[in-house]
């Protein structure tokens, strides 16, 4: 054992002893339990206290509305279909769940703005938990869709939250075989967990695809050590921009102008960069798949454009980037010479929306832009004196008179060494 | 190792969990922080924080340990003018608690306890902690100067344990936010003061 810790309660008297026995047999029992089982499994949807009392509900929400309810919502020629499966379920990691009815989930989304989503009904308070779990599995792999939660105020105005999609949570995507999605509810910032009435799937890139959820749970515990995942890789992939248009923080990103001057961003398969047909990066790293960032802009005399992706939670908490040293990305230009420069901000900045810039492109590119994939390394002591504990955003500006198109892909933190971090104090 | 590092996580989550379902279920020592992995035991967020010109880092290090494998450097410099109101801006380390917007109930403790050295021995601070209310402020309730609370009365460069009352903090001890290490000029002569210590397994006591 590491440490010696006291083994048991302060007890005075015998009285007290008789008193505190039965409680401890009762807490050794109920952590023998909660650690073995329940605590592993968490809390099941059905076990989720109730909304509070007088929570406003519209007639329909009350009288068609109930706990567990699945359906969804499609504008065609885009489908649905959810029903409970009792041909599949998930039979537990050692196969130790008895049959049961898996959730079967079916979409089919075209391009453009006909959109499709389903939804499970949790109307309860959810408020006590800090971890939401389910367990997944596609009928062919690669399904995907955003993972969302409206409250009883958002369901009303039919807005709901999104975090990102479900690639956020499961790095290779959704597989034939079972896996475990483990989604902290602080990301979902905004919605108010004591009112939850549903958990939203928003089915956002064309195509259909087939899959079941099991095994819905809360729990009491953080079970995500994001911190961990980070330092084991070494840098924090910041966007893909593969299947979602929020970041991976699930953060807002956008386009940004003021005219004449305009931007235009898409997230298309043009502008991927795939690391074994354009080159990986310096570093190895490489996350080219599915879509990059594609940016046409017509920068005028008057007015600004650009791209931002959000570091902080809006009217929340900022980002913390002390941790790390730099930001890097991947870019090429579909004529090559287009020109932009780099820009963060940190809470300071943010508040007067602009942002410090740390040149142009190049300064870290000498050839400049190019058809060719270049990846650019910026320090991120290259951006002056921000506040690198309260950090806003990331952004492209173009700030050169005149029009064209750029790709970008993998825009990635690059996070310090405790020996940098060391070396750094001892450099000051 | 990692197994090991596994099993502690899972009975402190355990514990966690336990603390809000059931009064009765907890065991008598949470261990907050025992710094052999890379969060704490609850998987909250920790760093060094700073308002300049103060400034301060914190490293996971293997170097030095009280036990186990892993301990916490803090690397601080406070500083005594400059910054907002001139008084040097502030330093220190936070590790929070709390579980999302999940408060961590402390209240059948009684005691926050951790382990110190000094790489000198003339090291200090306050040990902070920040209940719902203070965590909205960005701030917390300091102790004494932690050598009031160390067995010898001052920091020395062996290892010792500090053990501080909780209801010394009067804050809400059902609602807790985060702990932290504050480098408080009050703690230093002139109101400045540089240095590197180490902590070790800091936890909840009843």
């Amino acid at each position: 054992m590491k440490k010696k810790l006291p083994k048991k309660l302060p007890m005075k008297n015998k009285l007290c002893l008789a008193f505190l026995l039965p409680a401890l047999i009762l807490a050794a029992a109920l952590s023998f339990f909660m650690a073995g089982a329940a605590f592993a499994q968490g809390v099941p949807l059905e076990k989720v206290p109730p909304l509070p009392e007088r929570t406003q509900l519209f007639a329909a929400e009350r009288q068609f509305g109930y706990r567990g309810k699945v359906g969804g919502f499609a504008l065609k020629p885009c489908k649905y279909g959810v029903f409970p499966d009792e041909k599949v379920w998930f039979p537990g990691k050692n196969g130790e769940l008895p049959k049961h009815a898996a959730t079967y989930f079916r979409y089919k989304k075209v391009p453009g703005i006909p959109f499709v989503g389903t939804y499970i009904i949790v109307m309860g308070d959810l408020s006590g938990y800090s971890t939401m779990t389910f367990w997944i599995k596609g009928k062919k792999g690669g399904e995907t869709f955003e993972i969302g939660m409206n409250d009883t105020i958002s369901n009303k105005r039919e807005d709901a939250v999104f975090v990102g999609s479900i690639y956020r949570y499961l790095p290779r995507g959704v597989t034939p075989e079972w896996q475990q999605v483990v989604v902290p509810l602080e990301d979902f910032f905004g919605p108010d967990l004591s009112r939850v009435y549903s958990l939203v799937f928003n089915y956002n890139e064309e195509g259909g695809g087939e899959f079941w959820v099991d095994q819905l749970e809360f729990h009491n515990a953080l079970l995500v050590d994001r911190q961990a995942e980070i330092k084991a890789q070494g840098y924090l992939l910041l966007d893909n921009f593969d299947h979602s248009d929020l970041n991976l923080l699930g953060r807002k990103t956008n386009a940004f102008k003021r005219l004449p001057s305009i931007c235009i961003h898409t997230r298309v398969p043009e502008a991927a960069h795939y690391a074994e047909a354009d080159g990986a990066t310096s570093s190895g790293r490489s996350h080219g798949t599915g879509r990059g960032l594609k940016l046409d802009y017509q920068k005028e005399a008057g007015g600004w454009c650009g791209y931002y992706t959000l570091l902080n939670q809006i009217d929340g908490d900022s980002f913390d980037a002390t941790g790390y040293k730099a930001v890097t990305f991947m870019v090429r230009g579909e004529n090559g010479g287009e020109s932009f420069e780099i820009g963060m901000a940190d809470k300071n900045w943010q508040t007067i929306g602009d942002s410090v810039k740390a040149g142009s492109i190049e300064k870290y590119l000498p050839k400049g832009v190019t058809r060719q994939w270049q990846e650019v390394v910026i320090p991120l002591a290259d951006f002056g004196k921000l506040d690198f504990s309260q950090m806003g955003s990331w952004v492209i500006n173009f700030h050169k008179s005149g029009r064209g198109a750029v790709h970008l892909d993998d825009v990635i933190l690059v996070k310090k060494t405790e020996q940098e971090i060391l070396d750094e104090w001892d450099d000051e | 190792m990692g197994r090991r590092m596994n099993a502690l996580k899972t009975a402190g989550l355990v514990a966690a969990a336990l603390s809000v379902a059931c009064p009765l279920c907890y065991a008598d020592t949470f261990v907050i922080d025992d710094f052999e992995g890379e969060s704490n035991t609850l998987n909250g967020k920790s760093n060094a924080y700073v308002q300049e010109p103060s400034r301060a880092i914190q490293v996971r290090t293997k170097d030095v340990a009280h036990a186990g494998l892993g301990s916490l450097m803090l690397k601080y410099d406070k500083k005594g003018k400059g910054g907002p109101y001139d008084s040097g801006g502030w330093c220190g380390y936070y590790t929070q608690v709390k579980s999302g917007r999940n408060f961590f109930d402390v209240s059948p403790y009684t005691k926050l306890t951790l382990w110190v050295k000094g790489a000198k021995g003339d090291e200090n601070f306050m040990v902070g902690i920040a209940d719902r209310h203070w965590d909205e402020v960005g701030d917390s309730v300091k102790s004494e100067p932690v050598t009031k609370y160390l067995p010898s009365g001052k920091m020395t460069a062996e290892w010792q344990q500090v053990t501080i009352p909780l209801s010394f903090f009067m804050v809400d001890l059902k609602e807790v936010a985060t702990v932290a290490v504050c480098f408080e000029g009050a703690v230093f002569p002139g109101g400045e003061g540089k240095g590197t210590l180490y902590i070790d397994d800091i936890a909840f006591e009843s």
